[in-house]
């Protein structure tokens, strides 16, 4: 079997803030293939983000990575910043939430598309030009209407979205990490994004890893799904197998307070209005994260023993090649198919 | 049908567009083009449609923030265009506001007490502080927060604990309506879902009327009674809220609902499109047609000339398209 493109082992981010020292992420395994599609899925502070900017090397200062973080073999974590530039842009791009802040305002598009290839490739102002008009083309912002001198701000949301989605996709990149790419997006547009999206990994056979809140988005989008609570990951799997089970009862409550499935729960006539089955209380703050299960607290299924240890991220199914896994003491079974 | 509430008749709202020189004539652009919508005592009607379709500018108009060109905004029976400056002060006792960004709205310098009390110190002048402080109790009660929080600054709250505080806000004039402009979509999945169920009961034991406003059609679906799908500063469906988003009849409702991705539903199914993405545009006046024809899959020739207009499904239900 060939290697993954990506491995997290053991890798945590840690934040330091005056003497103490506090981990943001905790212990995350994680593998990536090439052409693989990898959801990860949680709330915000759940480190989602976090585990994302890890991998681009674009942690805040006071943020490093500790354990492994191996890219195509060879460990990313605190590599120095020089090293990190012929892989960031060239073998791994990223595509960010706000395509209106994430685009610089007084450069035209043409030339933030073009930059990665000069800047990897080597290419002329004139060939990187060129392959900039493609690219554009390809995310469906065709000429004369979609100009090379376009500015940022002449551009609608999606239509900023089409260029970054272009700007990552520019030096052909093996990972193409996407931080919640339609969550500023008008649902019709979102799915326009997503259809692009989908269309440009089959096509280039690139992987991706999609984080998201959206459980709608994941489900649609991606082969397997990680879900964070607090840092780490509380369940992993297919993403079928996952969604059919959500053995962990943090992934089984995320899903019921979605509207979405609220939906699916009729209203009796009559009766006062459903309501949606909220998750009491909050996500514990980094800082007070307590020493046993952190989801504890909030858990309607909760027993002695997981205020005792951390739940380890156990197997829970070994049915089919990818293994299903959550760190609960006391999984759920399978759901009741909606 | 019970009593209404809230009604809007026709409104007109035109935005001033820039000049490109000073010799230029002045042009405008349409925001709402003559919008019409009720809402009965005791019930929650959405407002649904993508950013740049005007529901925000038709909350501003109903809470009497921008006076619309032409049209009417009777909040309990009254027209609150019409109402001088006392009168306008006396009405707004009836209908308050929330809004979108919890950390926006709050002002960081005030002390939650500040906040909560603002309403009654500006518009029930003469009230005893005793009294204040026993309404402040009683939304904080209300809400969930603990009395405590009095004393406590917006940045020690997290994003659903402020929120809640500009429910209780809102709720402290003991009003009968409120016009809440996308109150959840800041909030993560979870908290959410606690806001929608404060409000849901604060419904219900308060018999409040919510305009609740939102792009998210999940969250529209679970607390709304009735729902009216804004197209382009038109409504272009209005009608019960479960049939709707069930049956859509108008063509953009429809395509609204088949575009939200839901769980369950398998890998994605591409819609391949070769036309370039379309971009909806406000018009400067109405024109002749139906504003959705550029891009409407069922468009046929009667679309280009004529106007639709609302019609029946249900004697509830109505949908403004040629075809519905």
């Amino acid at each position: 079997m060939t290697k993954p493109l990506l491995q997290m082992a053991g890798m945590s981010v840690e934040l330091s803030a005056g003497k103490s020292q506090v981990d943001i992420v905790c212990d995350i395994d994680l593998e990536l293939n090439r052409g693989e599609r990898l959801g990860i899925v949680g709330e915000s502070g759940s480190g989602k983000s976090m585990t994302a900017l890890a991998v681009m090397g674009l942690l805040p200062q006071r943020m490093r990575v500790r354990g492994e973080l191996l890219f195509d073999g060879r460990n990313l974590a605190n590599l120095g910043e020089a090293d990190y530039c012929g892989y960031r842009g060239r073998r791994m791009a990223m595509i960010f939430q706000e395509p209106m802040t994430a685009l610089n305002p007084v450069k035209s598009i043409g030339a933030q598309i073009a930059e990665g290839r000069r800047l990897h490739l080597g290419e002329t102002k004139a060939d990187a030009e060129k392959k900039a008009r493609a690219l554009l083309d390809r995310v469906g912002l065709p000429a004369p209407r979609f100009d090379l001198d376009l500015y940022p701000h002449q551009l609608s949301g999606g239509q900023r979205q089409r260029v970054m989605i272009a700007m990552a996709i520019a030096c052909e990149p093996d990972l193409l990490i996407a931080d919640e790419p339609t969550t500023a997006l008008d649902v019709t547009v979102q799915a326009q994004i997503l259809d692009l999206l989908d269309e440009l990994i089959e096509d280039t056979g690139t992987a991706l890893m999609l984080i998201t809140h959206d459980l709608g988005v994941v489900s649609e989008m991606t082969d397997r799904i990680a879900v964070m609570y607090a840092g780490r990951i509380i369940e992993t799997g297919r993403t079928d197998d996952v969604f059919a089970r959500m053995a962990h009862p943090y992934a089984r409550g995320l899903f019921a307070a979605s509207p979405h499935g609220a939906a699916l729960a009729p209203r009796q006539a009559g009766e006062g209005r459903p309501r949606l089955n909220a998750i009491p209380g909050i996500v514990p703050d980094p800082f007070g994260r307590p020493p046993h299960c952190s989801f504890a607290e909030r858990c309607a299924f909760v027993q002695t023993d997981c205020r005792h240890a951390i739940p380890p991220l156990d197997l829970i199914n070994t049915d089919g090649n990818v293994p299903h896994r959550a760190a609960c003491f006391h999984p759920r079974e399978r759901m009741v198919a909606p | 049908m019970s009593e209404v509430i809230l009604k809007t008749t026709d409104l007109v709202r035109e935005y001033d567009l820039p000049r490109p020189s000073i010799f230029s004539k002045q042009s405008r652009l349409r925001v709402l083009h003559g919008v019409s919508i009720e809402l009965a005592a005791g019930q929650s009607l959405g407002i649904v449609g993508e950013s740049g379709s005007g529901k925000s500018t038709l909350a501003r108009a109903v809470m009497g923030l921008e006076r619309p060109q032409s049209g009417e905004v009777d909040i309990a029976g009254r027209n609150i265009y019409a109402l001088d400056r006392t009168g306008l002060r006396e009405a707004r006792k009836g209908f308050q506001a929330i809004f979108q960004d919890p950390y926006g709205s709050l002002d960081p310098r005030h002390t939650v007490r500040t906040i909560i009390s603002e309403p009654i110190v500006s518009l029930e002048r003469g009230t005893s502080t005793a009294e204040r402080n026993q309404r402040i109790a009683e939304v904080l009660e209300a809400v969930g927060l603990p009395l405590a929080s009095a004393d406590k600054y917006p940045h020690e709250f997290s994003g659903g604990q402020r929120q809640r505080i500009a429910i209780a806000r809102a709720l402290i004039t003991r009003p009968a309506l409120i016009v809440a402009d996308e109150p959840v979509s800041a909030l993560d999945v979870s908290i959410q879902a606690q806001v929608l169920n404060l409000m849901m009961d604060l419904q219900e034991r308060l018999g409040l009327s919510y305009l609740f406003i939102s792009h998210d059609l999940g969250v529209v679906r679970a607390i709304t009674d009735r729902v009216a799908v804004m197209h382009l500063g038109r409504i272009v469906e209005e009608g019960p809220t479960n049939d709707v988003f069930d049956k859509p009849r108008h063509p953009y409702t429809q395509a609204l609902v088949a575009a939200v991705p839901k769980p369950f539903s398998g890998r994605r199914k591409r819609v391949r499109s070769d036309a370039p993405p379309q971009t909806p545009v406000h018009t400067a006046t109405t024109t002749a047609g139906c504003a959705y024809a550029a891009v409407c899959p069922v468009r046929q020739e009667i679309c280009l000339t004529r106007t639709p207009v609302a019609k029946p499904v249900t004697p509830a239900w109505s949908a403004r398209c040629h075809f519905a």
